[in-house]
């Protein structure tokens, strides 16, 4: 026993060690903790997930969850790629430019963002004093709906997808275009054909972590969406506030991890966790 | 400083438990000497030069410096300079920081410190770059911080591993002139890793060449280049040709389509297999009706290649391959295709091993 | 010859760029404003949000809440992540896989579900609404950011620096200490920001798990949204940004300056 230990103190155990322990005590315990009490609160049993799954309003919220993610992960997508493409293929000033504000952005708080969005939206906002002076009237409700949700989480979330897509597309060398072109390929085709193949990876990366991240939001929907089209994680923190349904809010909490670890798996088994950072 | 002395013995080192790096290594250095370590890429050398600096441990086998056994002495104990081949500067101190370094460690007094670091940068002429960061140098003052570095703490041996390699050709030239210069005038013991021929017949005193972990020859680098031991090492150091046969009475040796060819050997046993190496160089070109091929070979050129002070013909003479190499000559012409007589003198012809 | 019009794409990037940066025209504007509440274009401008942000002990406590809770959470981090990445880059041992898996899960993990967590297993503890227990949370979510930045450092660092070291006489120790450290530091300094940055803007679990003397600042922020017209939030927001602004701006300022820097020889 003695010696065992010292011989563990002499190896890189004692490097990771004090790491790993303080992880096992304040994450994985807790977070072993939730499924406990989704099992066991107030009854022992799957109660909860029958109670959560035979709700249709729960469900909704879950489906709910996933259509806003998916919406917000294409849009984000769809005007993240334009950015990283001009800042990695031109670099240059303006590609440097495009960086800055994208790195500004993504180091501001969500909430001062989110923040912003509500002013702009809002009833006294210049969104709405545009539309007053162009006729409508009177103006529609922005703030508080689907629609202001999921377009401030597009907003959010840009930087970050722009930032995944550059991380690889600053590694796609800019002869393989000028080769293609050499070979007779229009820039359209020798985009199709080289360029976006070759992006994919970078693609999958930010699609990914954004669809994840976008399944647990809490904080933007909250503030800007609907009281009536929740998501997932605005649900678990009324049944924790408001029911003190501990039970409940674990289950749904475990389907949430659910979802989010298995999607990461799933996808870790095809691209490998480790290459996400280089 | 007090040049020193090492001995290998027997020395053996394996990473893998299965194939060894360094392969019964046995070597002898004397004090002051400029020996070089010779050999392609992947044959021991670093590793090697790494047990005598300390940075891995030996699988067996004994390391003598002064004649005491130093495997059980850490690296920061051993007093050897080291000069590394990515240099391994210090990023974040200056120059005088770098060459300090292990003059702090020693706990010098600041006046004795700043005089033997202005003595160093003055040896490798770097005394006005005392101030700059390592990352503000060009490649060949950086790799003279680092051998000032490696002189400051007078180690009386120093090892480098292929400190010149990242160097262009022109400064290439120059280091070596400066290191040996600095190796006069220090008196040190140095071993000087490299794979470049040329300079290692250059400047050391003695080459040991390695193949596959083991020392296939130690000798000057007379010796290495005209007494070869072995076929991988007349194959390795300078351009050769190698001949094939069977020794016959005398020291001549029977070479199958090319005849016989005279040797200087006196020791070869009639019937046994003899490896011939000739150089390129010994061959004169002559021509024909001149007579004057004795042996009545002849070169059919197949290709010419003109490095300028020097021409190669290379082709086949008697169903043998040959490389024959003949100072240039505006009026020469030899060309692709043509015969040509060759002769030599036989005090130049080689038995490998011999 | 190669050439490709890059007019059309680049003017689409600059509008999608203004696009993300225009939250910023709003808000700091705003900060300034006279309104009683959220309206845009202000009636008119004053610093009076600004004076209340940094008087008003509703607003300075959790802005010193979040700065003590930040720079705990930087040395707790740090001091358990940094040997963890020495072992992982320079070791091999058994169960090296799981240990990366751990260290990367709280990235994943959602931030609403650890609320759920921390809410029952530190009231438990009696940690909810003290300093501990958010910086004991912070810690764990920070840990995979220390981690991927202090490993890939590491795995960048020359070991021939430290080999030159020993080979010039220093001890283990020594070495540490002049070398291996100070070639590290900025990756050090950079972890630690980005840590404290986390820790900083942290909203979910502070707002479960902080409370009346440990409210942080974006709790504080994120319930007089919910209050709605606090115009002091726009100050606030206003001073956050700013200071991304400095954190993002002082480092690439300060290269630029060092490769200017003047080195003449002393001749
Ligand atoms: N740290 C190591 N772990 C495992 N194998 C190693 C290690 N270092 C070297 N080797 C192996 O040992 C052998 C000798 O390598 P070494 O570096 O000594 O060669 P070298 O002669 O210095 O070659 P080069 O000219 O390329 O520097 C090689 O086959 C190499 O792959
Ligand atoms: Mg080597």
């Amino acid at each position: 026993m003695g010696s065992s230990v010292s011989r563990l103190l002499r190896g890189p155990a004692v490097l990771y060690l004090p790491a790993a322990l303080f992880l096992l005590v304040f994450f994985l315990v807790p977070l072993f903790n939730v499924a406990w009490m989704s099992f066991t609160e107030p009854d022992t049993g799957v109660g909860n997930y029958i109670a959560f799954f035979s709700s249709s309003f729960d469900v909704g919220v879950l489906l709910n969850t996933f259509k806003t993610a998916a919406i917000v992960t294409l849009t984000s997508l769809i005007f993240a790629y334009p950015v990283a493409y001009v800042a990695a293929r031109y670099g240059g000033a303006f590609g440097s430019f495009l960086l800055i504000v994208v790195t500004l952005s993504f180091w501001t708080s969500f909430l001062v963002r989110t923040y912003a969005w509500m002013v702009i939206l809002g009833v006294k906002g210049p969104i709405t004093a545009a539309l007053v002076m162009l006729g409508w009237s009177p103006p529609p409700q922005i703030l508080f709906t689907t629609f202001a949700s999921t377009f401030a989480m597009t907003h959010l979330l840009m930087p970050f997808m722009i930032l995944t897509l550059y991380a690889v597309m600053r590694r796609i060398d800019a002869t393989y275009m000028r080769a293609a072109a050499g070979l007779g390929a229009k820039p359209l085709k020798a985009f199709t054909s080289i360029y976006l193949p070759l992006s994919l990876p970078g693609i999958a990366n930010g699609s990914v972590l954004v669809f994840i991240t976008c399944l647990g939001f809490y904080v933007t929907p909250v503030l800007l969406g609907s009281p009536r089209d929740k998501m997932i994680a605005g649900r678990i923190g009324d049944e924790i506030e408001q029911m003190l349904n501990f039970g409940g809010a674990s289950a749904m909490a475990m389907v949430l991890l659910v979802a989010t670890l298995g999607l990461f798996a799933l996808y870790s088994r095809f691209f490998g966790l480790d290459k996400l950072w280089k | 400083m007090q040049p020193r002395s090492l001995i290998l013995t027997d020395l053996v080192k394996s990473y893998d438990r299965r194939t060894n790096a360094v392969d019964h290594i046995d070597l002898r250095i004397e004090a002051g000497e400029f020996v070089s370590f010779l050999g392609p890429s992947g044959s021991g050398k670093t590793t090697t030069l790494m047990m005598i600096a300390g940075f891995e441990q030996p699988t067996a086998g004994e390391i003598k410096l002064d004649g005491r056994a130093i495997e059980q002495v850490p690296p920061y104990d051993r007093n050897i300079g080291m000069v590394f081949q990515n240099y391994a500067l210090f990023p974040h101190m200056t120059v005088r920081g770098n060459v300090g370094y292990p003059l702090r460690i020693r706990h010098m007094a600041k006046d004795v410190m700043r005089q033997r670091v202005d003595k160093a940068l003055a040896m490798v002429g770097l005394s006005t770059f005392g101030e700059r960061y390592p990352a503000e140098l060009s490649g060949g003052q950086q790799q003279r911080v680092a051998l000032a570095r490696a002189l400051v703490f007078e180690p009386g041996l120093i090892l480098l591993d292929e400190p010149l390699g990242a160097l262009d050709k022109n400064l290439r030239e120059h280091m070596q002139v400066e290191l040996k210069r600095i190796h006069k005038e220090l008196g040190v013991t140095m071993i000087y890793v490299t794979h470049d021929q040329t300079e290692a017949m250059t400047m050391s005193d003695r080459i040991a060449v390695f193949n596959a972990g083991r020392i296939e020859h130690l000798g000057t680098p007379t010796e290495v280049y005209f007494k070869p031991r072995t076929r991988f090492v007349a194959s390795f150091v300078g351009d050769s040709n190698l001949l094939e046969g069977t020794a016959g009475k005398g020291g001549v040796v029977e070479i199958p389509g090319f005849g016989p060819v005279a040797t200087a050997a006196t020791d070869l046993a009639p019937g046994a297999p003899a490896l011939l190496l000739m150089r390129p160089e010994i061959f004169e070109v002559v021509a024909d009706g001149e007579g004057a091929s004795v042996t009545g070979n002849h070169l059919e050129v197949a290709d010419v290649v003109n490095y300028g002070d020097s021409l190669l013909l290379i082709g086949k003479a008697g169903g043998q391959a040959l490389r024959v190499r003949v100072p240039s000559r505006v009026a020469a012409g030899y060309e692709a295709g043509g015969r040509y007589g060759i002769r030599w003198n036989p005090a130049n012809v080689q038995v490998v091993g011999g | 010859m190669y050439s490709e019009k890059t007019f059309p794409i680049k003017l689409v990037a600059g509008l999608i760029a203004l696009f993300i940066a225009a939250p910023m025209f709003i808000v700091i504007p705003m900060s300034f404003s006279t309104a009683p509440s959220l309206e845009f274009p202000p009636p008119g401008y004053w610093l009076g949000y600004y004076q209340r942000f940094f008087t008003d002990r509703n607003w300075t406590l959790p802005l010193f809440n979040s700065i003590v809770i930040g720079l705990g959470t930087t040395v707790l981090t740090l001091a358990l992540a940094a040997p963890a990445a020495f072992a992982l880059v320079r070791h091999d041992f058994r169960g090296k896989a799981l240990l990366n898996l751990v260290l990367m899960m709280p990235l994943v993990v959602p931030h609403i579900v650890m609320a759920l967590a921390y809410y029952s297993y530190f009231g438990a503890l009696r940690l909810v609404q003290s300093y501990t227990g958010l910086i004991l949370a912070h810690t764990c979510l920070s840990m995979p950011v220390a981690i991927l930045i202090l490993t890939a450092a590491l795995k960048t660092f020359d070991r021939n620096l430290e080999r030159a070291a020993a080979n010039l006489g220093s001890r283990p120790l020594t070495t540490f200490r002049l070398v291996t450290l100070p070639v590290l530091k900025p990756a050090f300094l950079v972890a630690g920001l980005f840590v404290f940055i986390h820790s900083f803007d942290e909203t979910v679990i502070a707002l479960f798990i902080s409370g009346r003397d440990t409210t942080t600042l974006p709790r504080q922020m994120f319930n007089s949204f919910l209050m709605q017209a606090d115009p002091v939030l726009s100050a606030a927001s206003s001073v956050l940004f700013t200071a991304v602004l400095i954190a993002v701006a002082v480092p690439a300022v300060m290269r630029a300056m060092r490769r200017r820097r003047p080195t003449p020889g002393r001749a």
